[in-house]
Formats: structure tokens, sequence, C-alpha cells
């Protein structure tokens, strides 16, 4: 480890050293640039303000050579003119002290005149000195080979009395001893190197001691001309050769690595040390450290010695020990509570689970009811009249054995009499006359129970009803109470108070089942008081016309709904009875057919007194109450 | 002739090939009039040609236009121009000598005759060419320097001073001057000085002049530098001004108006060969009133330039003579033809035999004579 602390402590510091000496570097390389750049622009300023002069004063002489009465004069005086107007050019070009060529031409560009020793042809050709004599405004250019370029100049020669161009004035110079005839302001001996292009990027001429020009730092601009002549696209260059400008640079590079080395070296040797020193309570620490963690003993420690970071870190190990231990303890038990409440959560689901397939199988067994019911209801009307018809012909049998009898004991013997008792006493007769009308009685009450039970369960049920009917909820109740009686009647008596009812357009299946769920939870509730008693409780049912609603109340007396359960009565699976006995869906079911009547279900209940439900239902639901305001009327 | 004849003439000579005559003059430039002068006294020759039935069989005379701004090299590729074209006959100059003395070689190799009504260098006619394709109608430089010295003479001014353009027409004056010199002891030339081209001051010219003692200025100029000299003089004080005695270039221009009031604070003579001021002959009377009548010229004292348009006028008649001689467009015949051409009765003069093999000036030296401009610009015979 205390390789890497070394490494680290050598790497940082070659990177800080190296930092410093970029900064160092990148600072003084920006003044140098700087410097040059000033340099440059005075230098620039300087040689392009040199050169303009120059070249200025030089189209300004030609300006001037071809404003000459002279030359327009030479231009009528075709016998006269050889005698002065070639030795006039002559000493124009002597006076200027330079290469220069001087041609005079006339409006077709032949040549009249010129200072050509060699007799040799201008730069400008015949047909574009004519054009320019036809254009009557100045030219310039560069002609000539790149190591040689020549400046021409081409000036026409006006005739003021037809104010026009009749003639052009031909001026070639040396490029370059035009370009550098200023010489440079005394003094100026260290100037940069300097060099003029035309537009294409041929080199003109160039000046200093730069034999190519590579690796400079340099600065151009445009060279001006006079505004009579079209730009003729030079630019001028100045330079300083980069290996020149920057030797501080170099120096200073040099200083910077030797001394870079010379730190990280040390640096190295100084980290070494250091590290080795820094890191042995360190490695101890991690020693220890890794024992406790072999072992997981999160009540053990490392030992603290002296108040240094590292004592400091042996500190904070053990306090963070500490923690850790209290923060593992913690989490286990909320880890345990989790796991008891998933373990419940488990058991619920299980449960609705269970509820969940007890319902349904009481919703395939209450359709099964219902279709039994309705296949019962026929035969047991039949069963039903047939056994009237042999109560009546066990009545009329009776009765014709009495008459029979009455005859016989006056027409027959008392021997016959006999007879016939004994036979009647040996089929049992009489007992057969006294039983026959009681077990016809008793049948035909079992069959006007079953009618009833039959009859209830149709019209509990109510199938295929879709659309709202107007419907008697008294009757309603009374269907759903015998539908209901299998489970109150061993636990409670159910007592009725039914008021005089309008017709309510409902669904009666559907407020059926509102009801049955009522009436069912009450008789649990009271089954749950009376449990293992003598006692029976009371279900009260209760109906009355209230405005354009019937209230149906119906009241228990069992132990009342617990405090906690009383905001939960009409939540989904809520449910305190034990499992099998109630899907926690009834009343959820029972508020959900209420409000989709427009109706409203509240309760009142008081802890070991019972708990009434108060079911409000509209005479018309609002749907069908609104229908016919909002039906379009017929056209 | 009478006038249905001419106008039954002139529709005859319609549509046919025209013979045509180059013009071959200084338009474009500014100050000059003798450009138009010539050319209207062509027109005004040729409209009566064609109207009597024109040339060569009722073939009209046509002019061709061919500006040449003074400039020599301008004339001599107007020669060559028109050369090429079909029956071209023959090219009239104007006034400037130095454009027609540079185009005296081109007009012997294509062989095309040259009418020359103005300008005087003697060397146009003395080219040394034989035969001469030079014919000249006006006063020679030789001859003008004679009637201005001599006047000069006659005025009591023995010391005079020359001032001359320095072109060939101006050493053509030097030469006669010191030809005349020669013979004639008086007056003596004190002074000579040379202006170029477009010069704007002769101030410098005059004082030397005066310097030199001269009691009169002979000077060989056109209008522009004339009205230069003019006006100069004029503002000097009165003890200052010299006699000016000028050449016949100065009516090339509008002068008067050129010279502004200045003209009337100067002495300033000028030689002529012609003038409608005063000119009783008919057929020059009948020339004004054709220039009135074409041109709507007020008199015969607005007429400008009026020597360059007579003379003109004749050249064009005799060449249309001359043609009809040579029976011929062929150059070659018609000059021939104008060497042979007998009696001719022009405008500026009759002349019994206009030119010959040996002479090709059609006036002499007494057809010269001084004359003043009026102030509207009028030039007054002042000597016989």
């Amino acid at each position: 480890m205390y390789r890497r602390v070394g490494f680290t402590l050598g790497a940082t510091t070659l990177a800080f050293a190296l930092a410093v000496d970029t900064v160092s570097y990148v600072t003084a390389r920006a003044q140098i640039n700087a410097s040059v750049e000033q340099l440059l622009e005075t230098e620039s300023r300087y040689e392009v303000e040199r050169m303009s002069t120059s070249l200025n004063s030089t189209v300004e002489a030609v300006a001037v050579l071809a404003r000459s009465r002279l030359l327009s004069n030479a231009l009528v005086d075709s016998d006269g003119r050889l005698a002065y107007v070639a030795p006039f050019l002559r000493d124009f070009q002597a006076g200027r002290g330079r290469k220069i060529a001087l041609t005079l031409v006339d409006y077709r560009g032949n040549a009249i005149a010129t200072t050509r020793i060699d007799g040799g042809t201008p730069a400008v050709d015949t047909a574009t000195a004519a054009r320019f004599v036809e254009q009557g405004r100045p030219h310039a250019g560069f002609a000539g080979p790149r190591d040689a370029p020549i400046l021409v100049i081409a000036w026409p020669v006006l005739f003021p009395e037809t104010r026009t161009a009749e003639g052009l004035l031909i001026a070639e110079f040396d490029a370059r001893s035009v370009l550098h005839s200023v010489p440079p302001a005394a003094g100026r001996t260290n100037s940069p190197m300097l060099r003029v292009s035309d537009e294409s990027g041929n080199i003109i001429s160039s000046e200093g001691a730069a034999t190519r020009w590579v690796g400079m730092l340099s600065r151009s601009e445009r060279l001006p001309v006079a505004d009579v002549l079209d730009p003729l696209g030079l630019r001028v260059e100045v330079g300083v050769p980069r290996f020149e400008a920057y030797k501080p640079l170099r120096y200073l590079a040099l200083i910077y690595l030797v001394g870079t080395v010379a730190v990280v070296l040390a640096a190295l040797g100084v980290a070494r040390l250091v590290a080795e020193r820094l890191t042995r309570p360190i490695r101890r620490l991690s020693v220890e450290a890794a024992q406790i963690a072999d072992s997981s003993r999160l009540d053990s420690g490392v030992a603290v010695e002296g108040r240094d970071e590292i004592a400091q870190l042996a500190r904070s190990f053990n306090e963070m020990l500490l923690r850790l231990q209290l923060t593992t303890e913690s989490r286990l038990a909320a880890l345990r509570e989790q796991n008891a409440e998933l373990v419940r959560a488990h058991a619920a689901q299980q449960r609705l689970e269970e509820e969940l397939h007890h319902a349904q199988k009481l919703e395939a067994v209450g359709r099964l009811a219902s279709g039994i019911a309705h296949e019962i209801n026929t035969p047991i009307q039949y069963i039903g009249d047939n056994t009237r018809f042999l109560a009546d012909a066990v009545d009329s049998l009776s009765k014709a054995l009495d008459g029979q009898r009455q005859e016989l004991d006056r027409i027959a013997t008392p021997d016959v009499l006999t007879r016939i008792d004994r036979v009647g006493e040996e089929l049992d007769l009489p007992y057969i006359r006294t039983e026959a009308p009681r077990t016809v009685a008793r049948t035909l009450e079992g069959v006007r129970r079953v009618a009833t039970i039959v009859r209830a369960m149709r019209e509990f049920s109510h199938p295929g009803e879709s659309e709202p009917v107007a419907a008697d909820i008294n009757r309603s109740l009374e269907a759903t109470l015998d539908v209901a009686r299998n489970e109150y009647r061993y636990v409670a008596d159910v007592v009725t108070e039914f008021g005089q009812l309008p017709l309510v357009t409902c669904r009666p299946g559907d407020l059926n089942q509102a009801f049955l769920n009522v009436i069912v939870n009450a008789a649990h509730a009271i089954e749950d008081v009376v449990q293992g008693t003598d006692g029976r409780g009371t279900i009260r049912v209760r109906t009355s016309a209230d405005g354009d609603a019937v209230v149906v109340a119906i009241s228990d007396t069992g132990g009342g709904i617990p405090a906690e359960a009383r905001g939960k009565v009409f939540e989904p699976f809520f449910t305190t009875k034990d499992v099998g006995r109630g899907s926690g869906q009834g009343l959820a079911i029972t508020r959900s057919i209420v409000e989709a009547h427009g109706g409203s279900i509240t309760f009142e209940t008081a802890q070991g007194t019972g708990t009434t439900f108060r079911i409000r239902i509209p005479l018309v639901p609002p749907a069908t109450s609104s229908a016919p305001a909002e039906a379009p009327e017929e056209p | 002739m009478n006038l249905t004849a001419m106008v039954l003439a002139a529709a005859l000579v319609a549509g046919k090939d025209p013979v045509l005559i180059g013009l071959d003059l200084e338009f474009g430039h500014q100050t000059s009039t003798s450009a138009e002068a010539v050319q209207r006294g062509v027109e005004i020759a040729i409209a009566e040609v064609n109207a009597a039935g024109g040339v060569l069989g009722g073939r009209p005379l046509e002019a061709v236009v061919l500006p040449n701004r003074a400039v020599p090299a301008r004339g001599v590729e107007n020669i060559r121009s028109f050369a090429v074209r079909k029956d071209a006959v023959a090219v009239v100059c104007g006034k400037f000598s130095p454009v027609v003395l540079e185009e005296i070689p081109v007009l012997h190799e294509l062989e095309m005759p040259l009418l020359d009504p103005w300008a005087a260098a003697d060397g146009i006619v003395d080219n040394g060419r034989r035969p001469s394709y030079v014919f000249r109608l006006s006063l020679r430089d030789s001859w003008a320097i004679q009637t201005m010295l001599e006047y000069a003479a006659s005025r009591g001014l023995e010391r005079v001073a020359l001032l001359l353009p320095n072109t060939g027409w101006g050493r053509s004056n030097a030469a006669a001057a010191e030809a005349y010199l020669k013979s004639h002891p008086k007056p003596s030339i004190v002074a000579t000085r040379w202006f170029n081209w477009g010069v704007e001051s002769l101030v410098e010219d005059y004082e030397a002049f005066r310097a030199a003692g001269a009691q009169a200025v002979v000077f060989v100029t056109n209008e522009g530098p004339g009205a230069v000299l003019v006006r100069e003089v004029a503002a000097m004080a009165p003890e200052k001004r010299m006699p000016l005695i000028a050449h016949h270039g100065i009516a090339g221009g509008d002068f008067v108006t050129l010279s502004g009031p200045a003209l009337g604070k100067v002495d300033l003579s000028a030689v002529q060969f012609f003038t409608f001021v005063g000119n009783t002959r008919p057929k020059a009377r009948a020339l004004l009133a054709a220039v009135e009548k074409r041109y709507g010229v007020q008199d015969a004292g607005h007429v400008l330039s009026a020597g360059g348009l007579a003379a003109a006028y004749d050249l064009t008649h005799l060449l249309a003579l001359a043609v009809q001689k040579a029976g011929t467009t062929d150059r070659k015949a018609v000059r021939k033809a104008l060497e042979e051409l007998r009696e001719y009765d022009g405008a500026v003069k009759r002349l019994p035999r206009p030119f010959t093999p040996d002479r090709h000036e059609a006036l002499a030296q007494e057809d010269l004579f001084m004359a003043r401009f009026t102030a509207e610009g009028a030039l007054n015979r002042i000597t016989p």
C-alpha cells in the first residue's frame, strides 16, 4: 500500500509540476505571441505605408507624364515626334533612376515612341492597349517572369480638344525596385522579413534574410493603390521566423524540464519515506478490521492509540461498528415484523380467496336453487291440487262410510255388523279415518310451505330483469325474509311493521339482494350474541313512505358494530366474520345497489344493543325520473 | 435646269449604286466647326449633282462620314476602311494638316484621291509623289505666311514674332517664313516659339516675344489656342497688347464665341481666301442661299468656317465632273481626270484649269486676303 501512496504522492507532485510548467509555458508563449503580433502590426503598418507611398508616387509620376502636353502633341505630330518624344521619355526614365521602360502608343495600340533599347514590344499587347485607350482609364498589373516581375502602369493620354483618350503611355517598372524604392527609416536595422504577393499568391518581392518563407509568424495586409486604379490585389506580409521568436521559450522549456525531473525524483524519495511512516498504523488498522470482518463480531473493535488521524480513524471505525451493530439489530427486528405482517397478509389473502371461492359457490348454488324452484313449482302445484283432492276424497269416504253404517245398522243383522266391524278392525279403519284427514292436512301444509318457498325464491331472484319495473317493496321484503328464514329462524324472531307504500320503480331482484344481505347480517349479529344460550333476538323490519322515497329500516338486537370497524363496513372484503360465514362483500354490494337506485344507506349502532340499517330508495331512480324531461319533444 | 427636270433627274438617280465620297473630318473635336462646314459644302454640292442626274449615267453621289477627332492615326484608319468600299472614289479632308500629312503615304498606297478644302501645310501638296493623289482648293502655308508678313510690313510692323504649333503644320509655316525672309528683308522674325497640342496658356511665349522686342505676333493656330492667346493678351495692360496676325486656322471654329469680349480688346486680323461677306460672285451668292435655306443660317456673317464650306462645295463639283469625265469609279482614272478638268466656275473663284499634272493647287497666292472678325463673327475683308 505504501507503494501506492508513494506512487500517488509522486504522480501528484509530477502533475503539479507539469501543471505549473504548462501554465508558465503557455503564459510565456502567449506573451511572446502578443509581443510578436504587436511588432508585426506596427511593422506591417509601416511597410504598407512605405510601399504604398512608393507605389503611389510611381503611379502619380506616370500620370503626370501621361498628362504632358508633349505626349498629346506627339499623337498628332507624326513627322516631328521622333525628334522629341523618345528623348523626353528617356529624360523621365533617367530621372526615376531605376529600371523602367516607357512606350507611347496610339489609339490602336501601335507604338509611337519607346525607350526600349532592344525595340521589344511592351508588356501590354496592341489589342489590350487599344482597349485601354477606348476605356479611357488607367490600368495597372504585373507581368514578366516570377523571378523578375514587372509592374505595368498604362495611363491614357487625353486630347483636351476631343476630351477623349487617343493614346496610351505604358510604363514598365521593375516591380521590386518600385515597391522598395522608399528606403527604410534610419535606425530600423532589425526589421522583420517582408514580402509582397499578388492576388494569385505569386511572390512579387521579398526583403530580409529569409530565403524560404516557412515557419514564420506573420501578418498580411492589403496594399492600397491610387483610387483611379483597379485594386492590384497586392498583399504585404511581414514575418518573424518562429524559430527566432520562440528562442526564449526553448530556454524556458529546458529549465522547466530539468526542474521538473529533479522535483519529481525528490518527491518520490520523500513520498516513499512518508508513505512508509503514514501507512504503518493504517496497515495495522487494516489487519484488525480484516480480523473483525472474518469473525463477524460487530461488538468487538480495533485498538485506539494516540490522537492523530489514524486514531481518529480507529475511533470512527469502532463507532461505525457500534452503529452497524445497532442498525443491524434494528433492521432484523423490522424484518421480523415485516415477515409477520407478510404472514398475516398471506393468511388474509388466503381467507379472501376462500371467501371468494365460497361466494362463487353460493352464487352457483343460488342460481341452482332458483332453477330448482322454477322446476319444483309446477309439480308442487299439482301435488297440492291432488292432495286437496285426496283430503276431499277422504272426507267424502268417511262421510260415505258413516252413511253406509247407518244403513247397515238399520237393515243388517248383528252378525253381519259384527263381521263388518271385524273387517274394519282388521283393516285399522277407525285409525285410518282418524289419521287420514290429519295426514292429508299436514301434507297440504307441507305442500303450501314448499310453494311459499318456491314463490319466494322466484320473486327474490327475478330472473331476466334488466329494466326497472314498478315493484311493491313490502312484498319484496316478505319474499326476502322467506328466503332468509333459514338464517334467522333458530336465533331470532322477525317483526315486520310495513307501512303503506307506493310502488317503487326499481330492479326488485337487486333490491332483494340488498335487503337479504342486511337481514343475513342481522341474523349473524344476533347469532353471535345468543349462541350457546336459550335466548332469541329480534329482527325488526319497518317500512315507511317519506316524500318521494320509501325508507326501509332493518334493526337487530345483536352486539353492535365495533367502533374500529364502523368506518369500513361498506368496504369490499371487509368482514369480522369467520371464514365461510361472510365474504366481506355483502354491505359493499348493498350500498352499490342502493346507490345505483339513487338511494342511500346509513346505519346506527350501539355496542351491546344492536344495529339499525336505514335504506332510502327514491320512488323513481334519477335516470328514470329525469328521462322524460330530457326526452326530445315529438314534432 | 428647271425644277421639273431636277425632280425627274433626282428620281432617276434614286435606287442606283451610289458613288461614294469619304468625309475624313475632325468630328469629335470639341471646338471645331470646320468639319461641319466641309460636310455642308459637300452635301449641297452632292444634292446639286444628284439633282442634275448624278454621275456615270445617273448614279448618285453619296457622302460617307469618317470622323477622325483630329487624330492622325484615326485618319489613316479611316482611309483604309473607306478604300475597300465599292465605288469609293475620293476622300475630302478637314483642316488638320498633321492628319493629312500622315495620310499621304496610305492615300498613294491605296490610290485614293484626296480633296483638300482646308489643311494648309505645304507638304500636303508638295508631297514629292508623282502622280500625286492630293488636290487642294485652299490656301497653303507659304502663301499664308507671305500674306501675313506682307500685311505686317504694310502696317510698319518690322519686328514680328512667330508662334507655331509643334506639328508638321507649324514646321511647314516655319519653313515658309524662312523661305520668305530669304528674299524679303522686312519684317524680321525676332522670336519663334512652339506650343504643344492642347496648350492651356501662351502667356510665357507672349512675354518672351515682348522681351525680344516684337511689335506683332504672327501666330499659326486653330481656334482653340488662338482664343487662348486672345484672352490672355486682352487681359494684359493695353500697352502690352501687340497686333495679332493670325493664320487661316482660327476660322476653323467659333472663334468669336471662344474669345468672348476679349476679341474686342485686341488688334486681330487673319488671312483668308474666301468669305461670303460682301461676296458678289453669283456662285457664291447661290451657295450662300443654299446654306441659308438648307441649314437655316441667318446670313453671310453667320456662316462659320465659310472658306472650308465653299472649297468643299467646289471640290465636290470638280470630283463629280472628274468622275463623269473618267466615265468610271476607278480612282486612278478619276485622279487623272481631275488633272484634266477645264473651266469650272466655282463659289470660291472661276477656275479655267483647276488642276494640271504639275499643279494640284487650285488657288494661288493672289487669292488670299486679310480679314477681321466683326463682333457678330463675320469675317470682313480688310485687304484687296
